[in-house]
């Protein structure tokens, strides 16, 4: 569980994941970003969220912990697989070298607001444009597995992504064998 | 070199058509060298193109095109290699690669109805073929027994023996179909597939990978990775890379050779006796029409002018919809069923027959899109995730279009890689068509009714999806004034050149155009072995 699971960083200004020396202590820190850090926590744990920093981001920057906050709370799932977490930030982050500064300050933002996640993106249109395409990226990396558009979009993950997931008690991933055949004559229950 | 550069036939292009009209010929003696354009790849690296490819909902993703034999591509954006000219979009997609365009079929097997062949007798509209139904018969059967077919006997196409295999084990979703449409007075049948229902022919019975389109992961149906086994296994040679440019005749109009560019753009010219094209319905025009010279302007085997006309395909509008039970639709194969009482009948003079369809692809990853579309997050998305995986349907038809000779394949000023010209289209809907697509219509939206649906989301009106059905482009039929080959796919004008592919078929009926064009193929590979 790592930092006793319920420690969260975020970080007002850009961090990179390449200089892990940069993460923050975890000491109590002061002035705004105290406020905001506090303020995600409520916020995150307001709706349901149960916070963990996990052993893969052990070498975790301000950043991650905020991307996976925010993970938790868009995707709808209180736990999250921390190898893939770490992959699908990776690759968001190569992707847009901005994303790190988008993820913090959308955390932040919705930790100050409290947004429930089903009014964020309307509220995100409407008054914070800059940050409006974070959801979707966020989303489609967790649930498609996809990360880029056009010609830069990339597969991270197939069967692992969370549209298989959430339906895997039912469905196997698209050419993975169901079973034996004949056996999806019978009723699904 | 010049050993490997000549042989008793020399078949250009390797799929389904040319290397089991290959593997015929060769089982009864003659020397066949194959040659294909596009590259050699095996099952498994095609598996996991797919597994780690962005773009899941097309089935081009794993089979992206090379540079020296491109092939038409639509996501993320059109490569622009299948140029568009007319007022209606023709998106076709097919592969240029050793095995060609069935390595992603829903190995849809069907024969055409005895009507479809004679739909300007009996309709008025389109025009006959230059064979009957009964001619084509044992070839039909040659075919199924070839790439194994299963199906259920209540389709409207008469046999005279049984299929190679019973129907594949019923979807309990299209068991729900087949029962509560019944009250509608809907007959919902088993589909008719090159699909193991118990193993065949060394390959196993399927086991519900859902995935026959892009890759059947398993071959549990026939594809172009098990064509290429058969004609290898029967000693024909197939050589990849090799893109041919240019057929050659001599001063008697006979076939000579063919010249092919490897990737490097070097030359080769490869001789033989006889010559088979099966290039397909649209790589084929544009090859004979590419070899036109001083005694053929207009290019080869075109002296009626009507090579690369008549381009007809199957267009879809469809209806999704939410059912009011559980489905779960992606449980088995993806096209198991349809409707086939539509598929003749006296409004032929009056609007385009069709067949019903009803998909089981799974549903959760385009459900999953819309919900991100719509911005839908957190616990409301899982929510709704896992209810449209359960409820949403699809029903589609596959529609007949007549034969337009407006509607053709040219040559583009535009200039591929090696310097060869792209094939243009030119492609439009008339109201014959679109009012069999408002027939249609209202057949769907019975069907919802008595599925108990809600969320009824119809496909935008005069606008129709693709089914990569390409026919009639190099149409048979007995007056060589109005047609590229002659009954039996020799073409008109050159003795030892020969057409196998579903552009020779005159009109496109209601079906998936393959096995037809592989009965047609074992025809003219018969009628070639008792003559050439």
């Amino acid at each position: 569980m790592g930092r006793n699971g319920a420690v969260i960083h975020v970080s007002s200004s850009p961090s990179t994941n390449s200089s892990p020396e940069s993460r923050e202590p975890d000491v109590p820190v002061s002035g705004a970003y105290d406020l905001a850090r506090r303020s995600l926590l409520l916020g995150l744990a307001a709706a349901g969220v149960v916070l963990t920093a996990p052993q893969a981001f052990a070498d975790t920057t301000p950043s991650r912990d905020a991307f996976l906050a925010v993970s938790k709370l868009l995707t709808g799932f209180t736990s999250l697989d921390p190898g893939l977490a770490a992959r699908l930030y990776d690759a968001l982050n190569t992707n847009d070298p901005k994303f790190t500064a988008g993820v913090t300050a959308l955390a932040t933002l919705i930790s100050q607001q409290n947004i429930d996640p089903l009014s964020l993106q309307a509220t995100l249109d409407g008054t914070h444009s800059d940050l409006a395409a974070l959801p979707r990226q966020i989303v489609t990396a967790w649930y498609m597995g996809v990360v880029g558009t056009g010609d830069a979009a990339r597969c991270i993950a197939f069967e692992t992504d969370l549209t298989n997931i959430v339906v895997s008690d039912k469905l196997t991933p698209p050419s993975f064998c169901f079973g034996a055949y004949g056996s999806w004559t019978s009723q699904p229950v | 070199m010049s050993d490997q550069l000549s042989a008793d036939i020399v078949v250009i292009g390797s799929g389904i058509c040319g290397l089991l009209t290959a593997q015929r010929l060769a089982t009864q003696g003659a020397s066949i060298l194959v040659l294909e354009a596009g590259p050699r790849r095996e099952r498994g690296d095609i598996v996991n193109s797919y597994r780690n490819g962005a773009y899941k909902g097309s089935w081009m993703n794993p089979y992206p095109p090379t540079a020296w034999a491109p092939h038409p591509r639509f996501q993320p954006h059109d490569n622009g290699y299948l140029v568009q000219t007319g007022p209606a979009p023709y998106p076709a997609e097919y592969i240029r690669m050793v095995g060609g365009t069935t390595w992603h079929w829903a190995a849809q097997a069907w024969r055409v109805l005895p009507n479809d062949m004679q739909i300007k007798t009996l309709y008025g509209v389109g025009r006959d073929w230059p064979i009957n139904y009964d001619e084509l018969e044992p070839f039909y059967y040659e075919a199924e027994v070839k790439i194994g077919v299963s199906g259920a006997p209540n389709t409207g196409s008469p046999r005279n023996k049984p299929f190679p295999m019973e129907p594949v084990a019923e979807v309990w979703a299209m068991r729900r179909f087949r029962e509560r449409l019944a009250v509608g007075g809907y007959d919902v049948v088993s589909n008719t597939t090159a699909r193991n229902s118990r193993p065949y022919d060394n390959r196993p019975a399927c086991c519900g990978n859902n995935n026959c389109q892009p890759i059947c992961p398993i071959a549990a149906q026939f594809d172009g990775g098990v064509a290429v086994e058969m004609a290898e296994a029967a000693g024909v040679k197939i050589m990849a890379n090799c893109v041919v440019y240019q057929i050659e005749h001599d001063a008697q109009g006979r076939i000579a050779a063919v010249h092919y560019y490897d990737p490097d753009k070097n030359s080769y010219r490869v001789t033989g006796k006889t010559f088979i094209l099966a290039a397909n319905g649209i790589e084929s025009p544009k090859l004979l029409l590419l070899s036109a010279s001083d005694k053929y302007p207009n290019g080869l085997a075109n002296s009626s002018g009507t090579v690369g006309r008549n381009l007809m395909d199957h267009p879809s509008n469809s209806l999704t919809f939410d059912v009011d039970e559980d489905f779960w639709l992606g449980r088995g194969p993806q096209s198991p069923t349809s409707i086939n009482t539509f598929r003749d009948g006296a409004f032929r003079s009056e609007h385009a027959a069709f067949r019903l369809d009803f998909t089981n692809i799974n549903q959760s990853r385009p459900v999953a899109e819309d919900l991100i579309k719509a911005g839908v997050y957190g616990p409301e998305l899982q929510t709704r995730l896992r209810y449209g995986a359960a409820r949403q349907v699809n029903v589609k038809n596959v529609l007949e279009v007549l034969p337009n000779p407006e509607n053709r394949v040219t040559l583009s000023s535009q200039k591929d890689a090696l310097g060869i010209p792209k094939p243009q289209v030119y492609y439009s809907f008339d109201d014959y068509t679109n009012k069999g697509m408002d027939a249609s219509r209202l057949e769907y939206t019975h069907i919802a009714q008595l599925m108990g649906g809600t969320n009824l989301r119809y496909s935008p009106e005069r606008a129709y999806a693709n089914n990569q059905h390409i026919t009639g482009t190099m149409s048979m039929g007995n007056d060589p004034g109005d047609s590229v080959v002659d009954k039996f796919g020799r073409t008109h004008d050159h003795e030892n050149l020969f057409i196998v592919s579903t552009g020779v078929m005159p009109t496109a009926a209601t079906c998936n155009s393959t096995l037809t064009a592989l009965a047609l193929a074992m025809r003219t590979a018969q009628h070639m072995h008792e003559t050439t």
